[in-house]
């Protein structure tokens, strides 16, 4: 545990040493993540499904805030859609917009979670967003993570429809929506979801020691058998390995996340009783973990200062021979 | 000379103002109700855009059966049921909306309170320099 701490420390004054540096990296990987994601749901337009294309969108999501990657993120969703129907783009727009007016506007840090949602669920990760917001949010999250899960569903849905069908008119739009509608995989993860999020929140706000590990863990186990078992008895089309391995990689994602945000030491809990003219108090407190990151220090002994305290090397190196005292 | 207890308190400020109370600095400046009435505008404004783009995405749904029917569509219905929904909408938003940002307001203000102490110590720092300058050039006049 230790260890695990001193890396953290590392890693904290890592980050703080190279923050300009590190943010512009992340930036660049979230741009890209969002853009290459974009290519591979709905790349259509073969002028922009290209890695190059990518990497340019990636470098200059760098000199971008988050609320304007969000729209050219969006925009770049739109621009595939029109390339195969003007319809579909114009419905896509409009449904942007009215996530953007009616939500967004209200509470704009929602809409970062709207976007993380799509990009994780083609890699198995987004079983980690639930608990996660579960553990550093209200059960309030539950409204952006569907949102964000019926964004995916959606824009499966056009792809879906767009690859069988030849209509161009309104029909597809009533396909895309129908489509929608049925699709029993969305209606299970938002359900899934709201459940693991509501668990976890619950969890981590109990008095327990490791509150928080055990409310990760119980999210974890809830989110699997709620899958499996749903998957068993309706066939949802869900892959066990794949989703087991997202499922690890997400808890142990999640468990990161919340040891690089807060690691207590459940060992020097104290418990302490007072009280004022109103209220008699027992207050539970819980000391967190912090541990000063031991600084190396190298100490440099260089070829000239090693030959001055060594009889004979020095005048080795001006060319005489070596202790000719000793030889006498 | 450096007065390192200014500087920390000027660090302080500076992060406040552009991290920490931000928005709440930028909404310091309206008074109660014009802030409450302001966002509560913004508000039925955004839901009213919302509104509309909806019944359009309904439409276009329908545009089968509208073209069809265009003639026999309960237009006096169909209005009211549109009206009453909006009407319902607004209603809610006015009244969820007006309590939440007089929340907010009284928040934003109980949290700025920290931000005005530092302004305050800064300011005093500013007034004993103004006094010592003062007290030097009477010396010099021979006041």
């Amino acid at each position: 545990m230790t260890q695990l701490l001193v890396f953290r420390e590392h890693l904290q004054k890592f980050y703080q040493k190279y923050t300009t540096f590190l943010n512009l990296l992340f930036r660049f990987i979230i741009g890209f993540i969002a853009f290459s994601s974009v290519n591979r749901m709905v790349g259509y337009n073969t002028a922009f499904n290209q890695v190059s294309v990518e990497l340019l969108l990636a470098a200059g999501s760098m000199l971008m805030s988050g609320s304007v990657l969000l729209f050219f993120t969006a925009a770049f969703v739109v621009a595939h859609i029109f390339y195969v129907s003007r319809v579909l783009a114009l419905i896509i727009t409009v449904i942007f917009l009215i996530f953007y007016f009616g939500y967004a506007k209200f509470v704009p840090k929602h809409a970062y979670i709207i976007f993380a949602v799509p990009i994780a669920i083609p890699f198995h990760l987004v079983h980690g967003i639930p608990i996660i917001l579960g553990l550093i949010m209200t059960p309030s999250a539950i409204v952006p993570i569907s949102c964000g899960v019926g964004i995916y569903y959606l824009l499966q849905s056009v792809t879906s429809v767009v690859n069988v069908s030849t209509d161009t008119s309104i029909n597809l739009y009533q396909a895309v929506l129908q489509q929608f509608l049925s699709c029993r995989e969305m209606y299970v993860m938002i359900i899934v979801f709201s459940i693991v999020t509501v668990v976890v929140y619950i969890l981590r706000n109990r008095e327990w020691d490791f509150a928080f590990e055990i409310a990760i863990f119980a999210g974890a186990v809830a989110n699997t058998i709620l899958f499996l078992v749903i998957n068993y008895l309706f066939n949802i089309n869900i892959k066990t390995v794949p989703f087991l391995l997202g499922m690890l990689c997400s808890t142990a994602a999640a468990w990161f996340v919340q040891f690089m945000r807060l690691a207590l030491n459940y060992t020097g809990v104290e418990n302490l009783q007072f009280e004022d003219e109103e209220y008699y108090y027992y207050v539970r407190a819980v000391p967190k973990m912090n541990v000063a990151a031991p600084s190396k220090r190298v100490k440099r002994i260089n070829a000239r200062h090693f030959s001055e305290h060594v009889p004979g090397l020095k005048d080795e190196k001006d060319g005489t021979k070596i202790s000719d005292e000793n030889e006498r | 000379m450096v007065n390192e207890e200014k500087i920390r308190i000027m660090t302080q400020i500076a992060l406040d103002e552009t991290k920490r109370y931000k928005s709440e600095i930028e909404e310091s400046g309206y008074y109660k109700s014009d802030y409450i009435r302001a966002h509560v505008i913004s508000v039925v404004w955004n839901l009213t855009i919302s509104y509309v783009l909806i019944l359009f995405l309904v439409a276009l749904y329908h545009a089968d059966y509208i073209f069809v029917n265009v003639a026999r569509l309960e237009y006096g219905k169909l209005g009211f049921a549109v009206l009453g929904i909006y009407a319902g909408i607004v209603i809610l938003s006015l009244f969820f909306s007006y309590f939440h940002f007089k929340r907010k307001y009284i928040k934003s203000l109980s949290a700025l309170k920290d931000y005005y102490t530092k302004l305050k110590k800064l300011d005093d720092f500013y007034m004993q320099d103004q006094n010592k300058e003062e007290a030097v050039d009477d010396t010099i006049t021979g006041v």
